[in-house]
């Protein structure tokens, strides 16, 4: 029952993946909510990330796969592609997951409004001119650009990861600051429409958070397949406009250097949104996020916060996880605290990246004494009947045979790495995986042989 | 339901700009330079209020303290603290 102090119980700030769960769970539990949004409703994750990501690099797969299908017995001599229809098929796939569509939440009781949120005080936002007060409320404002660093950005165009896939020409050649899993992404679907792709990486190699290995496959995948330039060691820090180019200029091995482009994305990392007054409602917050409990209470009592807004590792799931966690806390005070065992960290590359649980770097780090075994998937059948022989299993597991973590490189990685993170949630060990019948022409036969040989 | 009277005032860059060029003059900032930075900060404020319909007051000092921050740390103080320096 609302209090007469306040127009509602649990005003949520944002309507991605985290704020999406969140609002839905109040209204089913009946309470009254309300949601804000300043740009599209269903937020990143519907309208300019996972669902339009998913349908263009399936896209690129498919029709990579096709161009190399001669040696299955495909003609593809006169293979092609129409980028509108391309474009098309990704705006229907975000329109059928319900991106842009504020009647789900109208549906399900929830109160839109649609605007940018600023805290003027503890229990009041203001949205545009009205002021809208709540008992409790949900950040789940998620992450912007961070560019800070990259000189004259601000008077080159650029496009960003959000909206980088709905360029409506395709340029010649296209510049992608960052190599980290995004960055990698666009840079194979944008080398598989037949853009001559360059990747600069500040560090030593693309994707520096997974195992060394990983970025050797994908590095080599993307150099050879694709002719995409990888530029590591690269630190960009500067852009130029030019008559009919953008210079790219970045610093290795000491010394400046530049490339011409037409195109540049800006995939370096995010960093969470926190410009909406939080101050003024006594939330602590700092570059790397909003300060959390483990119960994703924030610091200030009836205020909690999910998804990317908090940092860390950043997938719809654990958004969604958090924030479903958060609003139980928040409207049923059941004092959960979160536990991120099993949660995977995806790269949707082909090969495909999965990592779920500790790696061997994370292990040495933290000092666990662990056994690590390395699979290359051309020991499976898969690879002979698919005739793709780029990838691993990296199996981890402590003294005891308990499953630490894994990393995945193949085809399906996010379907290989789901019996792992199963394992690792269960405290499955080695030896029952390694006991567990594997269909004998698939790529998870890949899991049960790295199992075996660390049992 | 009765809601707390607020006064509004309007968001005036050239009114910020005078402000933080009085400000710089007062720690000691050369009229010159403290000129060109309360022209940089100001401008860069009004992107930002631009954002949004409403703001308090610390909000606006808290940009402008993020603001000059680039150009001189004691007058970034002077904002930071605003209202508490007597």
């Amino acid at each position: 029952m609302v209090g007469r102090k306040f127009d509602y119980e649990y005003l949520v700030i944002g309507s991605g993946a985290a704020g999406s769960a969140a609002a839905l769970l109040a209204a089913g539990l009946g309470v009254k909510t309300a949601i804000v949004e300043a740009d599209r409703w269903g937020g990143t994750t519907l309208n300019y990330r996972d669902v339009p990501y998913a349908a263009a690099l399936g896209f690129a797969q498919r029709y990579t796969e096709a161009v190399d299908g001669t040696r299955f017995g495909m003609s593809s001599s006169n293979l092609r592609y129409n980028y509108p229809t391309v474009l098309n098929w990704q705006a229907t796939a975000v329109r059928r997951a319900g991106g842009g569509n504020r009647k789900v939440f109208e549906n399900a009781g929830v109160d839109c409004y649609h605007g940018f949120a600023q805290f003027i005080s503890p229990h009041e936002i203001a949205v545009g001119e009205q002021q809208i007060s709540s008992e409790k409320f949900l950040l789940a404002t998620g992450t912007d650009l961070a560019v800070s660093g990259i000189s004259g950005v601000e008077l080159v165009n650029c496009w960003s990861p959000d909206t980088a896939l709905r360029m409506a020409k395709l340029p010649k050649a296209l510049m992608v600051v960052g190599g980290g899993s995004t960055g990698c992404e666009i840079a194979e679907y944008f080398a598989a429409l037949g853009v001559r792709v360059l990747i600069a990486e500040a560090q030593d190699r693309l994707l520096p958070r997974e195992d060394p290995e990983v970025s050797e496959v994908i590095e080599q995948h993307l150099r050879k397949r694709f002719q995409v330039e990888i530029l590591t060691d690269s630190r960009v820090v500067a852009l130029v406009q030019e008559a009919k180019a953008k210079q790219v200029v970045f610093v290795r091995d000491g010394q400046e250097k530049s490339v011409r482009v037409e195109a540049i994305v800006l995939a370096t990392t995010p960093e969470p949104s926190t410009d909406y007054g939080l101050e003024n409602a006594g939330v602590k917050f700092s570059y790397r996020g909003v300060e959390v409990t483990g119960g994703l209470k924030t610091t200030s009592g009836h205020i909690w916060a999910a998804g990317d807004v908090i940092g860390g590792e950043s997938s719809t799931e654990k958004a969604t996880y958090e924030a479903r966690l958060a609003t139980m806390n928040a409207l049923k005070k059941v004092g959960n605290t979160v536990n991120y065992t099993g949660f995977v960290r995806m790269t949707n590359t082909m090969p495909q990246v999965a990592k779920v649980g500790l790696n061997e770097l994370e292990c040495v780090q933290l000092g666990q004494k662990q056994k690590t075994v390395l699979v290359p998937i051309d020991l499976v059948s898969a690879a002979n009947t698919n005739d793709f022989r780029e990838g691993f299993i990296k199996l981890t597991s402590d003294m005891k045979g308990q499953i630490l973590g894994a990393t995945v490189v193949a085809p399906n990685a996010d379907l290989i790495v789901q019996e792992i993170s199963l394992a690792i949630r269960s405290g499955i060990k080695v030896s029952e995986l390694a006991a567990t019948p594997h269909i004998a022409t698939s790529w998870s036969e890949a899991v049960r042989i790295a199992a075996r040989e660390l049992a | 339901m009765k809601r707390k009277k607020v006064e509004q005032i309007s968001f005036s860059e050239k009114g910020l700009r005078d402000d933080v060029l009085e400000s710089a003059v007062a720690i000691g900032i050369p009229e010159g330079t403290a000129g060109a930075i309360a022209e940089k900060v100001a401008a860069k404020t009004a992107v930002w209020v631009a954002t949004r319909a409403v703001i308090t007051s610390d909000d606006l000092y808290r940009r402008v303290a993020q603001e000059a921050e680039k150009y001189s740390a004691d007058l970034a103080y002077v904002y930071q603290n605003r209202g508490k320096i007597i």
